[in-house]
C-alpha cells in the first residue's frame, strides 16, 4: 500500500537497527511472525507485509521490544525502522446490504472496493476523485484529503462508522457500529485523520451506496467565476444534495445527481432556479476533462471559498472547485504539483501522541498531505 | 473576582444539586433533596472568566463540574465529589449568522429555543429541535450530543460542528476546527464536561423551510413499519422526521375517539409521561378512558403481566403501527421528496392516514412535560432508554430489550432518528416500588438488564441522552480497549482531574 507519491514527511526515526547493508537484528522475528517472503530488510531497516491482525500484532509486539519505529507506507523514507505494507490485508470482511456498510480490512485499495461492490451494485457513498482511486482506505481514513468529499456525503471520512486499530503500544481496539452514538467523544477520530502516528487502522466499516433508480447530469454557464461560486455555495446552503458537484475557474458548474425520479428532477430545476438568478444558463452537459494525475489541492471554508479562489490568481482550465460539502469545498489546480504534508501535528494532536505513544513507537506517513 | 456572581448560600447549591436524572427524583421524593451539594455556584460571562475559574480550581484541585440547564436524564451535572458549579447561561451570545456560507457562531449557554428563536428572525434555522428545547443549552446539546426530532434532515448537533472553542481543564483555551485532521472538534462534542468547557462555536444553518409536509401513515407491524423507513433512507430521501411508535406505544398514542384513528395525542413519550402522571394523580385530567387508566396502574404492579398480554393481544386488536413522515425545506425539493416517499411507503406496505396525525405531531411537538415529578411521588417512576444500531440488528434489539426488561417494568417504545445504515429506539418504561429504597433498586436492576441486552445485542448504549453517571459502569463493555484513549485525553486535557469528576467510568 505504499504512498511514496509525495515528498516530505518525517522519516522513519532510528530504531535499534545493524549498521552496514545488514540486515537488523530483529528481522528474524519478523520473518517468525509473517513468513520470510513477506519481509524484506536492509540497512538496518525491514519491510513487512503482516497478512492478517495477528501477525500485525506480533509486528507491533516485536517493534515494541527492540525498540524499532513503525511506519506505514514509509518506502524510501525509512532511515531504519519497520516499513508495514497492509496490501495483503485487503479482505472484505462483511458486507451488510441491509444497512448499506461495509467491513474491510485497511490495505485494499478504493479500486479493488469499488470493484468488490460493483458485483452487488453497490459503490462507495462519496463521489471519489481519480487520483484517489490507487489510495488504499487505510490512506483515506488515516490521512484524509480535502478533495474527498462530496455534498451528500461530506468528507468522505463521515462515511466510516467504526474502524480497528492498533494503538501505538499494541493493545487492539475495535469501535463499537452504531450510526450515531452519545458515549464520550468519538475516540474513532483520534486514529482518523492521525496519519498512522496515534495507531494503526487495520480494518473499518465504511457506508456504501445502492445505484440508485434514475441519475441525471447537468451544467451551467455562469457568467463570471465568482458567479458560478456562489451558485454552487447558495446550492449547498439550501440543502441541495446532489452526488457530486465541481465548477470550472472558467465558470461551468457541473452536477450530478440521483435518487428517486421525482427528486433527480426537483434537485436540477433547483440547481438551475439558482444559476438563473446568477446570470447562469444550461449549457450541454459534457463531463469535465479528467484530471488524472493528483493535482494541488487546499481546502476551503464555504465561508471564504469565493475570496480564496479569486485570490490564487487562477485562470483557464488548470483550476477546479470540487468536493462541496455542507462546511467548505476543495480547490484543485492541475498545473501546480501537490503539496507536502504539514511538518507539525497541531499542539493538541502532539501532547496526545507522547501520551499515547511515549516512545515515538509510530511515526508519520509520508505523502500523507 | 466576579462580585455578585458566586455563590455558595444553601438555596444556590440545593438548586445545583441536581438534573432530572429520573433515579435523582425517586431519591427526592423520599425526602432526601440533594444528597450531592456543590460548595459554589459561579455564573461567568466571559471566556476569561471561565479560564480564571478552571485555573484557580486545578491549583487547589477543586472539581468543576460545567453546568448548562440541567436538563440532562444521566446525572451528568450531579457534582458528586463537591466544588464548583459552572453555569453557562450567560453566556448567550449569538455571535454571527454568516447567512452567505450558512453559518452561525453561539456562545454555549444560550437556551435553546432563544437561540432557534433568534435564527428564525435573520430566516434561518438550526434544525435542531430536543423535546427539552426550551430548558437545555446550546452548549448542553454539545457536551451530550443530543438529538432533535428532526435530526434525520438535519443531523445531531455534532453532525452540524464546524469550529468549537473550550476552556481545557488546565485553563487553556482552544477552538478546533471539524476539517483538521484529526478532527478535535469530535473529541471535545460529547465529552460531558470531562475534557473541559464548551464557551462557543460555530454550527450549520439552514434557510427556515420554505414548506413543511408532515402526513401519518400506518403499518400493521413494527418490522413492517421499519423495513419503510430503511427503504426510504436508502433510496436518498431525507424526511425531517420519521417516527414509528411500537403497538403499545401507538395505542396510547391514540386519541379516545376511535374516528380519531391514528392521531397522537402529543409529541412521544416526553408528553407520555404527563399521560402518566394525570392518570395517577387524583386530579390530574385524564384523556384517556377509565379501562385504559386500570391497565396502566396494572402494568406499574404486574409488568411482566402487562406486557405479555399486550405483547399478544395488541398486533391484533389494535390498527397498527403509526408512522409519522415529514418533509422539509426548499419547496420543489420538498414536494418531490414527498412524492417519492408516498410512492415508497405504499409499496412497503403503508396506509396514508392523511395530513391529521402529521399536522397535530408538528403542533404538539413542543408540548414538553415540565411536571415529570408527580408520577414519582405516586411510587412509581418513568425513564426512558435510547439506543442504536444497523438496520440488520435493528428488531433483535429492540425484542432483547423488551425481553430484558419486560418482567420488571412497563414497556413500549419509538423507533425515531434514522439513517441510512441505522436507526435508534426510544424505549420508555415505568414501574412502581414498595418505597424508595425498593424504587431505587428496581430502577438500577431495570437499568442494568436493559443496557446488557444492548451490548450484548452488539448496539450502542446511547443514542442522545449521553453517559453522565447512569451509565458510567456500562462504558467498559461500551468501548472497550478504546477507553484507552479517552483516558488518555482526559490526561492531557486535565491533568488534575478536576472537569466533572466520576462521570463517563473514566
Ligand atoms: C423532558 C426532557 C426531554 C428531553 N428531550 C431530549 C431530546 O429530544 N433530545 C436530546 O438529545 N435530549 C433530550 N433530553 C436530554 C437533555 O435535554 C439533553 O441531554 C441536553 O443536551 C442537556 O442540555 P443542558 O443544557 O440541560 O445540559 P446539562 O444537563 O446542564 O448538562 C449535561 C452535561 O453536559 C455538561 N455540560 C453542559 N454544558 C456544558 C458546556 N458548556 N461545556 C462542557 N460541558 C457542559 C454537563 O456537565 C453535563 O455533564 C431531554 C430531557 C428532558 C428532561
Amino acid at each position: 500500500m505504499s504512498e511514496q507519491t509525495g515528498d516530505g514527511g518525517q522519516a522513519g526515526a532510528g530504531g535499534g537497527g545493524g549498521d552496514g547493508n545488514e540486515a537488523p537484528f530483529w528481522a528474524d522475528r519478523l520473518v517468525h511472525a509473517v513468513g520470510a517472503a513477506h519481509v524484506m530488510s536492509e540497512n538496518g531497516r525491514a519491510l513487512v507485509r503482516p497478512g492478517a491482525p495477528a501477525e500485525l500484532v506480533d509486528v507491533m509486539r516485536i517493534a515494541g521490544e527492540v525498540g524499532a519505529a513503525v511506519g506505514i507506507g514509509l518506502g524510501a523514507h525509512n532511515a531504519g525502522g519497520i516499513d508495514v505494507d497492509l496490501s495483503r490485508m485487503c479482505n472484505v470482511l462483511y458486507l451488510d446490504e441491509t444497512s448499506l456498510t461495509v467491513t474491510v480490512q485497511c490495505g485494499i485499495t478504493v479500486e479493488a472496493l469499488e470493484h468488490a461492490l460493483g458485483e452487488r451494485s453497490l459503490t462507495l457513498g462519496a463521489a471519489l476523485p481519480p487520483w484517489s482511486r490507487t489510495r488504499t482506505l487505510g490512506a483515506l481514513l488515516a490521512a484524509p484529503r480535502a478533495s474527498e468529499a462530496s455534498p451528500r456525503t461530506g468528507r468522505f471520512l463521515q462515511s466510516c462508522i467504526g474502524v480497528q486499530a492498533l494503538l501505538p503500544d499494541g493493545t487492539e481496539i475495535s469501535t463499537r457500529l452504531a450510526p450515531r452514538k452519545a458515549t464520550g467523544p468519538d475516540l474513532m477520530h483520534v486514529v482518523l485523520g492521525g496519519r498512522g502516528t496515534l495507531g494503526i487502522l487495520s480494518a473499518a466499516t465504511v457506508r456504501v451506496q445502492r445505484r440508485q433508480e434514475s441519475r441525471a447530469a447537468a451544467a451551467f454557464k455562469l457568467p463570471t467565476l465568482p458567479a458560478a461560486l456562489s451558485t454552487a455555495r447558495k446550492l449547498i446552503v439550501v440543502g441541495g444534495r446532489p452526488a457530486d458537484l465541481a465548477v470550472s475557474g472558467t465558470g461551468t458548474l457541473w452536477l450530478e445527481v440521483d435518487g428517486p425520479a421525482a427528486l433527480v428532477a426537483a434537485e436540477v430545476a433547483l440547481a438551475e432556479r439558482i444559476a438563473r438568478e446568477h446570470g447562469g444558463e444550461p449549457v450541454p452537459q459534457t463531463p469535465p476533462p479528467r484530471i488524472k494525475a493528483r493535482p494541488h489541492e487546499r481546502a476551503v471554508p464555504l465561508e471564504t471559498v469565493d475570496s480564496a479562489v479569486l485570490a490564487s490568481s487562477l485562470v483557464g482550465d488548470s483550476v477546479r472547485v470540487i468536493a462541496w460539502h455542507p462546511a467548505g469545498a476543495c480547490v484543485v489546480d492541475s498545473a501546480r504539483a501537490p503539496e507536502p504534508p504539514p511538518a507539525d501535528a497541531p499542539a493538541l494532536v502532539a501532547a496526545l501522541k507522547r501520551r499515547l505513544d511515549p516512545n515515538g513507537r509510530l511515526v508519520a506517513w509520508p505523502g500523507a498531505v | 473576582m466576579m462580585p455578585g456572581r458566586v455563590s455558595t448560600t444553601v438555596p444556590d447549591r440545593i438548586a445545583y444539586a441536581r438534573d432530572l436524572w429520573p433515579r435523582g427524583l425517586i431519591t427526592l421524593s423520599g425526602g432526601n433533596p440533594a444528597p450531592h451539594q456543590p460548595d459554589a455556584v459561579v455564573w461567568p460571562v466571559s471566556t476569561e472568566e471561565v479560564q480564571d475559574i478552571v485555573r484557580a480550581a486545578a491549583r487547589t484541585a477543586t472539581p468543576i463540574v460545567p453546568f448548562g440547564a440541567g436538563s440532562g436524564v444521566c446525572g451528568g451535572t450531579l457534582p458528586i465529589k463537591g466544588g464548583i458549579v459552572v453555569d453557562l447561561k450567560r453566556m448567550r451570545a449569538v455571535v454571527e449568522v454568516d447567512a452567505v456560507a450558512g453559518a452561525a457562531t453561539v456562545e454555549a449557554g444560550i437556551i435553546g429555543e432563544h437561540l432557534e428563536h433568534e435564527l428564525n428572525r435573520r430566516g434561518f434555522t438550526l434544525g435542531h429541535f430536543p423535546s427539552s428545547i426550551m430548558c437545555s443549552t446550546f452548549g448542553g446539546w454539545l457536551a451530550a450530543r443530543s438529538a432533535g426530532q428532526f435530526s434525520t434532515r438535519y443531523g445531531k448537533i455534532e453532525d452540524m460542528v464546524r469550529r468549537v472553542s473550550f476552556v481545557d481543564g488546565r485553563g487553556e483555551l482552544h477552538s478546533v476546527d471539524a476539517s483538521g485532521t484529526p478532527d478535535i472538534t469530535q473529541w471535545i462534542v460529547g465529552s460531558e464536561g470531562t475534557l473541559g468547557i464548551i464557551t462557543r462555536a460555530t454550527v450549520t444553518v439552514r434557510p427556515s423551510p420554505e414548506r413543511q409536509l408532515y402526513r401519518g401513515w400506518s403499518f400493521p407491524r413494527v418490522a413492517s413499519g421499519c423495513e419503510a423507513i430503511r427503504r426510504l433512507l436508502q433510496r436518498n430521501l431525507r424526511p425531517a422526521c420519521v417516527r414509528l411508535y411500537d403497538e403499545l406505544d401507538s395505542f396510547l398514542h391514540r386519541g379516545e375517539k376511535d374516528h380519531d384513528e391514528g392521531v397522537p395525542e402529543s409529541s412521544g413519550p416526553e408528553a407520555m409521561l404527563e399521560q402518566y402522571l394525570s392518570m395517577l394523580t387524583p386530579t390530574g385530567k385524564s384523556v384517556i378512558g377509565e379501562w385504559k387508566r386500570r391497565a396502566i396502574a396494572l402494568a406499574l404492579n404486574r409488568p411482566e403481566l402487562v406486557n405479555r398480554v399486550a405483547g399478544a393481544v395488541l398486533p391484533y386488536a389494535q390498527k397498527g403501527c403509526l408512522l409519522i413522515v415529514g418533509f422539509e425545506g426548499d419547496k420543489g425539493l420538498c414536494e418531490a421528496e414527498a412524492r417519492a416517499a408516498t410512492v415508497e411507503l405504499e409499496r412497503a406496505g403503508g396506509r396514508d392516514l392523511g395530513e391529521g396525525p402529521g399536522l397535530r405531531w408538528l403542533k404538539h411537538r413542543y408540548a414538553v412535560s415540565f411536571r415529570m415529578q408527580k408520577v414519582f411521588d405516586a411510587g412509581a417512576f418513568v425513564d426512558t432508554m435510547e439506543v442504536a444500531t444497523s438496520w440488520d440488528k435493528l428488531l433483535d434489539l429492540y425484542r432483547a430489550v423488551r425481553e430484558a426488561v419486560s418482567p420488571l417494568a412497563f414497556i413500549m417504545a419509538h423507533f425515531s432518528h434514522a439513517y441510512v445504515d441505522g436507526c435508534s429506539i426510544y424505549f420508555t418504561f415505568a414501574a412502581r416500588g414498595a418505597n424508595t429504597a425498593d424504587a431505587e433498586r428496581k430502577y438500577d436492576a431495570i437499568w442494568k438488564a436493559g443496557l446488557t441486552a444492548v451490548t450484548k445485542a452488539g448496539a450502542t448504549i446511547s443514542h442522545h441522552h449521553g453517559v453522565g453517571l447512569s451509565k458510567a459502569p456500562f462504558m467498559p463493555e461500551e468501548h472497550g480497549a478504546a477507553m484507552e484513549i479517552y483516558r488518555a485525553l482526559k490526561n492531557v486535557l486535565d491533568p488534575s482531574g478536576i472537569m466533572n469528576p466520576g462521570k463517563m467510568g473514566l
